[in-house]
């Protein structure tokens, strides 16, 4: 899949089959949006913000998770029902499982946020992206203590939340400009493909549409 | 004149030069239509899948090539604006969210956001005219449109009221194309 | 204190796929029947449409559609040397919750059992001797033979409007279908589905190496159709939304779109959702009520002349375990039968990675496309140089892209940065899947019983599952996931990767939905919660309808039995039991 490029004719065409070519024409995508959080403060959205980058980064295949709006999704999600523990079987006592008893830890998923968030390095945002990624391979295999939450545990989480974000609707504030789904060529929320599944082998690349898609165009 | 600048000033004559129909004649635009799309409806007039004494017999001369090539020219046509007749609640409902009694899905399922077209094989339906709409959706319930392989529009047409597919046309019908358009 | 309601003729406990076939099927021989769904009124119109119902988000990874775990959830354990610990977030398995239960949020993969499934234990010794079943097997027999379900198979697939091609019509064998089928009175009601590429490929490769491939039944519509309840499904457009989703397009069959808009207008019939059954009451060996909180809190009874037990399946076991009938299994002693023979399934996968000219478009699938062979089901090989029992089918069953679950990636790629963003977007379009889905052979270590210390929402003990693979299906998980490599490799692909099951059970995993067990049919008191018209032995007037009812798992997906034995029971109560109510066998 070549990168996003608004002056680039979009062509879905059936290999062999004339006249299933059609010229879908994208329009421009819209200014990156500016973060406003509702969940983190200014130091927790630096980390998110550079951690996310790391995670999955502005390349030259395209947008990152940042540039995807990844930190305004994950602030959305924990500052609303998911944060606060929804589908989350929260009666104690708490113990220690195995990895094949899953998440047992007593923390909704923003007290983990929060809790770890804490235990960050502040210096984090300003490291060089080398570091960066040395840091967070650090969280990811170690058991460091973060403000009570292992931080393997909080990096398995954010790792998560950050591929929700990149992949998810837009309408949940990331995946902006739907980047994640330009980038692998899916096509979103609209879907028949009735026509199409016995066309063996069928170059499929009209612009995705979101849930949110407009009238007349996307968002 | 070459072949198919003949076929293109034959169309331009009910549909015009820029495929923006003529409602008011009954004469669909097509501009903006998914090239596939048209190409088919050509085909379909041409081996009886679709009926029309004035489209059926220009488009069994048309060859295949020819077909394509016009489908392509008023593919790559800009979508017209509509008049805006007066739509229904019931249409909208239709459109938007189907009816469960009657076991049809919400046009907007395949038909895309305001009714305006999944490329490559579902057309727009807003700004056609609703009395199209209706006629278009009578013939998929009689049977005397085929041009839907899946089954799935004479199965809907079959189970709207009369009614209903007034409403639902009208609504398509009352929508405005163009910048503004589902506001 | 509950209030007491009016006695009616019969309660069902869950309106899903078995509560609305009974409800249908009761009703119909006149019955008054109140039907108790715990979660909401959901209806293919307004609650499936789109756009909003293909949200992945919200659908696939919080699943809104399944059992609440805030409020209920199970507890897990590998064996009991283990403190079993609560499941906070239900990600192994997927029970639904509301009207149309599981039926509602499936792919739609529609099986028949095997006669070889039925008696597996008499035809293994049979064939292989004494010996040769692990001595940890308590496998058994159902108590039913392939020719006995074969009409309420008939009944379920024209109701459902399953696609496929028959294999074995009457004893004549059918190239093209599934030749290792037992006989079937007539052809499926629709032609299979479209085949997509991944699947055509998998056909050729399989042919090549001289397997029998055949499409895989399905209740996504190949086509309009109109069941003998005169209710019409349209036709699936492979939208790729499907399993954990609704279906817009009235193209899945489920309760929604085969049987309610009959039953919710039949007069003798009640529904009430948002109705949480607290436990069965009896008195002696007869039930005499229901107890249940409803939507508003208040605790009612509902008494009843005959109660179906017809929730999801591990739910079935916990409510005869919270109502005290039938005596709960005992691992130590093998005494007991509420909670033993629990079993699962044995799945697992192998990726063929692309170039990039081959486009797969993962996308454009339905929930039960696909092309499997059968060669390697149940005991349609010969076992006896293998040392292991069970088989399972290997097809490529894709049914979705949802990007958030699906971004295939080889082995050795890492986790997350540049490398894995570029491997993402390089193989999403250009990876085949291939699923062995295979048996869970039923053995006296794994069972289900009350939790000691977790409880729910309403203050009763959660259902605890212990559950290791046995060594016989990681051997034969090895075999298995063998031979779908061997096909993957004669696919085209430039890398193959293969992962065969291995222990422990992991229940953060999503393996499938196919929890077997706990109230088992049989013909013996002493090992079977049910008889072979799955009514209890204990209490007569009760009868437990689901997967629960399977001794052991099979090959094939679950839900294809578990609507015969829905229709096999209700025959059974309809036509016997309401002319002479008392025990059947």
């Amino acid at each position: 899949m070549k990168p996003h490029d608004p002056s680039r004719r979009r062509l879905f065409k059936a290999a062999g089959a004339t006249g299933l070519a059609v010229a879908v024409p994208l329009p421009a995508p819209a200014q990156a949006p500016t973060p406003t959080y509702a969940f983190f403060n200014a130091r927790e959205a630096a980390f998110i913000e550079a951690a996310v980058a790391r995670l999955i980064p502005k390349d030259e295949l395209g947008p990152g998770a940042l540039e995807a709006g990844v930190p305004q999704f994950i602030d959305r999600q924990l500052a609303g029902a998911w944060g606060a523990g929804e589908r989350l079987y929260r009666s104690g006592p708490w113990r220690q499982g195995t990895p094949s008893q899953g998440y047992q830890l007593p923390f909704t998923p923003a007290e983990l946020f929060r809790n770890a968030l804490r235990g960050i390095d502040p210096g984090f945002a300003k490291m060089p992206p080398e570091k960066q990624d040395e840091y967070l391979k650090t969280l990811e295999k170690e058991k460091r203590d973060l403000g009570g939450v292992p931080s393997d545990a909080f990096f398995e989480a954010l790792l998560e939340a950050t591929v929700e974000g990149f992949f998810a609707d837009p309408v949940y504030g990331g995946n902006h400009d739907m980047a994640g789904w330009k980038l692998i060529g899916f096509p979103g929320a609209y879907a028949n493909y009735y026509e199409l599944v016995d066309r063996h082998n069928v170059r499929f690349s009209a612009p995705p549409m979101s849930l949110g898609a407009h009238p007349m165009g996307t968002k | 004149m070459s072949g198919i600048a003949a076929a293109l000033l034959l169309c331009a004559g009910c549909h015009g030069m820029s495929g923006e129909g003529r409602l008011e004649a009954g004469y669909p635009p097509i501009a903006g239509q998914p090239p596939a799309y048209l190409e088919r409806q050509l085909e379909a007039y041409a081996d009886g899948r679709r009926e029309s004494a004035v489209m059926s017999p220009l488009a069994k001369r048309l060859a295949a090539e020819e077909r394509a090539q016009l489908a392509a020219h008023f593919a790559s046509q800009k979508k017209p604006g509509a008049p805006v007749p007066a739509g229904s609640e019931r249409g909208r409902i239709l459109a938007t969210l189907g009816d469960n009694a009657l076991r049809v899905q919400a046009c907007q399922n395949c038909h895309g956001p305001g009714g305006t077209a999944i490329p490559p094989f579902t057309p727009y339906l807003a700004g056609l005219h609703p009395d199209y709409l209706r006629r278009e959706l009578l013939a998929f319930r009689s049977g005397a449109r085929r041009t839907d392989p899946s089954g799935q529009m004479s199965f809907i047409a079959q189970h709207l009221t009369a009614e209903d597919i007034a409403a639902v046309a009208a609504h398509y019908g009352a929508r405005l194309e163009g910048d503004r358009a589902g506001h | 204190m509950a209030t007491r309601l009016k006695e009616t003729d019969a309660v069902l406990l869950g309106v899903g796929l078995v509560g609305s076939i009974l409800g249908r099927e009761l009703t119909r021989a006149g019955l008054n029947v109140v039907g108790l769904e715990r979660g909401g009124p959901r209806h293919t119109v307004p609650d499936f449409q789109g756009p909003q119902i293909h949200d992945e988000l919200r659908y696939a990874v919080r699943k809104h559609l399944i059992q609440d775990t805030a409020r209920e959830t199970f507890t897990f354990r590998n064996h009991a040397g283990q403190v079993a610990l609560p499941l906070r977030r239900l990600e192994g398995f997927l029970p639904g919750t509301g009207l149309g239960g599981s039926a509602v949020h499936w792919n739609g993969q529609t099986w028949r059992f095997q006669e070889s499934d039925y008696r597996m234990r008499s035809l293994m010794v049979e064939r292989y001797g004494e010996k040769f079943l692990p001595a940890d097997a308590t496998v058994q027999d159902w108590g039913v033979t392939s020719k006995d379900l074969e009409p309420a198979y008939d009944r379920f697939e024209y109701l459902l409007g399953i696609c496929g091609k028959a294999g074995n019509l009457g004893g004549n064998k059918v190239a093209g279908g599934n030749v290792f089928e037992d006989a079937r009175a007539r052809e499926y009601p629709n032609p299979p589905m479209k085949e997509p590429y991944g699947s055509a490929m998998f056909r050729k490769a399989a042919e090549g190496l001289g397997y029998h491939p055949f499409p895989s039944p399905s209740a996504n519509m190949s086509r309009p159709y109109t069941n003998p309840e005169g209710i019409s499904l349209n036709t699936c457009t492979f939208c790729g939304f499907c399993e954990r989703f609704g279906c817009e397009h009235f193209a899945k069959s489920s309760p929604q779109t085969v049987l309610l808009p009959v039953l919710l207008k039949e007069p003798r019939f009640e529904l009430r959702t948002g109705c949480h059954v607290l436990r069965i009451n009896r008195s002696g060996d007869r039930a005499t009520s229901v107890t249940y909180v409803d939507a508003q809190g208040r605790e009612l009874e509902q008494p009843a002349r005959l109660v179906v037990l017809g929730a999801y399946a591990l739910n079935n076991v916990r409510l005869m375990l919270l109502s005290r009938i039938g005596a709960p299994y005992d691992p130590a002693t093998g005494k007991g039968v509420v909670g033993r023979n629990y079993a699962y399934q044995t799945t697992s996968g192998v990726q063929v990675f692309y170039d990039e000219s081959v486009n797969i478009n993962p996308f454009m699938r339905s929930g039960a496309n696909g092309v499997v062979i059968a060669d390697f089901v149940s005991d349609n090989f010969d076992h006896g140089p293998l040392g292991f029992a069970g088989g399972g089918y290997i097809g490529e069953v894709m049914s979705h892209g949802r990007p958030i679950e699906h971004h295939p990636t080889p082995p050795g790629t890492p986790a997350w940065g540049s490398a894995w963003k570029k491997a993402v977007a390089r193989h999403y379009n250009h990876t085949a899947a291939i699923n062995v889905h295979a048996s869970s052979l039923a053995v006296r270590q794994n069972h289900l019983d009350l939790d000691p210390t977790y409880r729910d929402a309403w203050g009763q003990p959660l259902l605890r599952i212990t559950f290791e693979f046995p060594e016989n299906d990681i051997r034969m998980s090895a075999y298995l996931t063998a031979k779908a490599e061997e096909i993957a490799n004669a696919m085209g692909g430039k890398q193959v990767a293969a992962s065969p099951r291995e222990r422990p059970y992991n229940a953060t995993v999503y393996q499938s939905t196919h929890n077997t067990g706990g109230t088992i049919m049989g013909t013996d008191p002493s090992t079977s919660v049910v008889n072979r018209y799955l009514q209890s032995w204990d209490v007569p007037n009760l009868f437990v309808i689901g997967a629960s009812n399977f001794p052991q798992n099979a090959s094939y997906n679950p839900t294809g039995p578990v609507g015969a034995l829905a229709f096999w029971a209700a025959d059974a109560i309809v036509n016997r039991y309401l002319k002479s109510p008392g025990p059947l066998a």
